[in-house]
């Protein structure tokens, strides 16, 4: 049963990757948008769409973590009050990773339409947009750290 | 970077412009005001320039269109193949006598671009009228059954005869012979109907009413033919515009032959519209101007010589550039780096008299593609299609360093796939089983060994760079502070981060062996602990001793002090950032393995499932090649952009570009 639990808090944890399709994809449409107007724009746009990807990465090494620490690659299984602790301490990668993937790519797109109107902004753009991924660190850091504590 | 400044007489300056473009090493700048001068101001010569090359850059995209037009033609009309082998693509190497030359053939070619104007016009309208004539002929053959020519339905003195369609609906045509009519039915097809009507004049608002409940439509056509010839005169119609259409284009294709003196013509005009604009910064008398502009350094007196050798009615002035100015940036050239450079371009250029971050960001971009790849055998593809591209399509400006870029970390890709053990997802013990040998899965591990702690390892490792990475980035900040003279400012700012990144290192080492009991890392690594603890202590100790150091007040120095705790939280985020390596790379090995066990599951299937599993497999491995690519260049590029260039790069500058160096198709060469 604690294996169980375990992998329901990868899938939890994996679930970060659905914030991460959608801030992707809004500024993705924003980019295409300032594309039509400025196409030599490209790899910075690029840049700024594919921010918002990271809290997936930071859901993956969680569930994978989870996968390696619970037993399912091999290994001792876990009990099941191990496995009820891994899938608790996935809820913050999983839910700040969707909320902050979402809100990080709103300020993509601000930031894809400030260098479409001002050149030399770029930095700018990508240092703000950079920030609401503090937030997902924090999850990421006590997620990861958890599942380590909570299997030795 | 030197300032050119050059006074002459207005004669010459075509010939002094010339040498100075031929250079390929000159950008003009604004000038500045000069007592007695004013600045010339008339555009009408640059507008003039860039009305014709906007015709030429219509005639070589129109012939380009029509070229590739006939090479689809030619498949089904043989009288189309002469025109499939003109090159339409590509640059061309071309002397600079050729380009300046290029003028000279100017009227005959804006001659031909006008004509092309007129081929264009030709051709859309007969397109219009193509259009035209088919919905005509779809709205004809609604009636194609009906024998009887269209005007024989007439109206007399007290009767109407209309011919009409739709579609069968019940209960029609009994309403109908409520009324005095005579129906002749033309054609029952499935549910289409056409019927010839005859009926009073007094009933006609009754019939027009019965027509309209029942969605019948009555037929406006009064042609003395009828519909089957109508449609067929209107077929002959189309064929003559079809033969008017082809007449035009292969008027159009007459022109191919042309196509590179069309584009010579381009850059020539293009070149010729940088000094038209040039000139509007110049200050002049009514004999003289002053020229000014930049020279990179090492080539400035070479350049001035060949100037003072043209005439000898001229004063050069030679000064050293002054960042208050804003100079360009140029880099020096360096076959292997110049691809990177593109990398801190695209973030910021450097300021002038900026340290060049490119050396760095190369090794370590270099590094991380091969981490973030982590797969000898997408390595070895991505540097032969590298090596094609470049030898086969001769790229040029921004795709020539994308493609050299991802081609020389390549190399790094192969080197990280050889000590990870991966080669298009097979490690060394699968590969050796395929040949009946017993192999390690690794060189040094295989981030996909759980056993062996293999995707633990690929987390410390991806951190460990991390955390060189970063402290490389204040070692250049130091260096920066140093030679600036700042020396406190880089000890305390710089030098005591180093120390804490330092502690960071050795915490990292410990936590392999004392936190995840990694068993390829070595025991003894946990002495790393306490000082690991230390130094990271004292660095972030010192941060917030000395960071109020300017500030005013004791208060404003606590204060300043106390958002030294946020180099804490900074240091965190930052090395966490490198964890990205570890998934990515993970991420592109897991994705390879799961192809190989459904290529394999394939391939069990007989010969014919070897043949799927060969497609499945090239295809789903370049899939993972794309995906794995973009990834590794873009969250590289960020990993540089962020956490490297946030730690010393100013940026702000701009880029040296040359009078005439963004030519389009051609390439000048001296």
């Amino acid at each position: 049963m604690g294996i169980v639990y375990a992998v329901i808090g990868a899938v939890i944890a994996m679930s970060a990757g659905i914030g991460s399709a959608i801030g992707v994809s809004r500024a993705g449409q924003a980019s295409a948008a300032l594309l039509t107007k400025q196409p030599d724009k490209f790899t910075s746009v690029l840049v700024l769409q594919l921010l918002p990807a990271t809290q997936a990465i930071y859901g993956f090494v969680v569930a994978f973590f989870v996968f390696i620490f619970s037993g399912l690659m091999g290994g001792d299984p876990i009990t099941e009050e191990t496995g009820l602790s891994m899938m608790l301490i996935c809820l913050p990668i999983g839910i700040i990773g969707i909320i902050s993937a979402i809100c990080q790519g709103n300020v993509a797109i601000s930031g894809i339409n400030l260098i479409g109107k001002q050149d030399g902004q770029f930095g700018k753009s990508m240092t703000m947009t950079v920030l609401v991924e503090i937030f997902a660190i924090f999850a990421f850091v006590i997620s990861l750290l958890g599942v380590i504590f909570a299997a030795s | 970077m030197q300032k050119l400044k050059l006074v002459g007489l207005k004669s010459e300056d075509a010939e002094i412009f010339d040498v100075l473009t031929r250079s390929g090493l000159f950008e003009p700048r604004a000038g500045e005001e000069v007592c007695g001068t004013e600045k010339s101001s008339d555009s009408t010569r640059l507008d003039s320039i860039l009305s014709k090359q906007a015709k030429c850059a219509f005639a070589i995209s129109f012939i380009t269109g029509a070229v590739k037009e006939a090479a689809k033609k030619a498949k089904k009309n043989h009288e189309y193949e002469e025109y499939t082998h003109i090159k339409t693509g590509g640059v061309t190497e071309t002397a600079w006598a050729d380009i300046l030359k290029s003028g000279q053939e100017e009227a005959e070619l804006l001659d031909a671009a006008a004509d092309l104007e007129r081929l264009s016009f030709i051709r859309t309208e007969i397109k219009t009228k193509r259009n035209k004539m088919n919905v005509h002929i779809r709205a004809l053959s609604v009636y194609e059954f009906c024998g009887d020519k269209f005007s024989s339905f007439i109206s007399t003195e007290k009767c109407n005869s209309v011919l009409v369609s739709g579609k069968y609906s019940a209960g029609f045509i009994d309403k109908l012979y409520a009324y005095p009519v005579c129906i002749e039915e033309y054609v029952e097809k499935g549910y289409d109907r056409i019927y010839g009507l005859v009926y009073l004049k007094d009933h006609e608002d009754a019939m027009r009413g019965i027509l309209a409940d029942h969605g019948y439509s009555v037929c406006s056509f009064t042609y003395d033919a009828a519909p089957l010839e109508e449609i067929a005169k209107c077929r002959n119609e189309l064929k003559v515009f079809d033969e008017e259409d082809k007449a035009a284009l292969l008027k159009i294709l007459s022109y191919a032959v042309k196509l590179p003196q069309f584009k010579l013509l381009y850059d020539g005009l293009y070149i010729e519209a940088e000094k038209a604009k040039a000139r509007l910064g110049y200050y002049t008398t009514d004999e003289t101007y002053i020229l000014e502009g930049w020279l990179p350094k090492p080539e400035a007196e070479r350049i001035v010589g060949d100037v003072k050798s043209t005439t000898d009615k001229i004063d050069v002035y030679l000064t050293d550039a002054d960042s208050k100015e804003n100079p360009p940036s140029l880099y020096k050239k360096n076959t292997v780096l110049a691809p990177y450079q593109g990398i801190a371009d695209s973030y910021s250029p450097p300021a002038y008299g900026e340290f060049d971050p490119g050396p760095f960001t190369a090794f370590f971009f270099f590094l991380f593609f091969g981490m973030l790849t982590a797969d000898a055998g997408y390595g070895l593809v991505l540097s032969l299609g590298a090596l094609i591209i470049v030898k086969v399509l001769k790229p040029r400006g921004g795709f020539k360093s994308l493609v050299m870029l991802i081609g020389i970390s390549a190399i790094s890709a192969i080197i990280w796939g050889i000590l990870f053990g991966s080669i298009f997802g097979l490690d060394y013990s699968q590969l050796g089983g395929l040949f009946g040998l017993e192999a390690p899965p690794a060189i040094w591990f295989n981030p996909l060994d759980v056993d062996n702690d293999g995707p633990m390892m690929l987390l410390i490792i991806s951190l460990l760079v991390g955390v060189l990475h970063l402290t490389c980035g204040y070692c250049l900040h130091f260096y920066k502070q140093t030679k600036a003279k700042h020396l406190l400012d880089a000890i305390f700012d710089d030098g005591l981060m180093i120390v804490a990144y330092a502690g960071v290192f050795m915490l990292l080492l410990w936590m392999g062996v004392g936190l995840l009991n990694v068993k390829s890392l070595p025991a003894w690594f946990e002495i790393f602990l306490m000082p690991g603890l230390i130094c990271l202590g004292v660095g972030i100790g010192g941060v917030i001793l000395t960071k109020g150091r300017k500030k005013k007040g004791v208060l404003g120095k606590i204060v300043s002090g106390a958002s030294g705790l946020y180099e804490l939280i900074n240091i965190l985020s930052d090395v966490l950032s490198y964890a990205r390596i570890f998934g990515i790379a993970l991420a592109s090995c897991a994705i390879g393995l799961a192809f190989n066990t459904l290529i394999e599951l394939v391939a069990g299937a007989g010969p014919i499932g070897i043949i799927f599993a060969v497609v499945m497999a090239v295809v789903l491995h370049l899939f993972n090649l794309a995906m794995g690519v973009l990834s590794a260049y873009v969250h590289n590029a960020r990993l540089q952009y962020l956490e490297f260039f946030g730690k010393f790069y100013d940026g702000g500058g701009r880029l040296f570009v040359p009078l005439g160096s963004k030519t389009k198709y051609i390439i000048p060469r001296a």
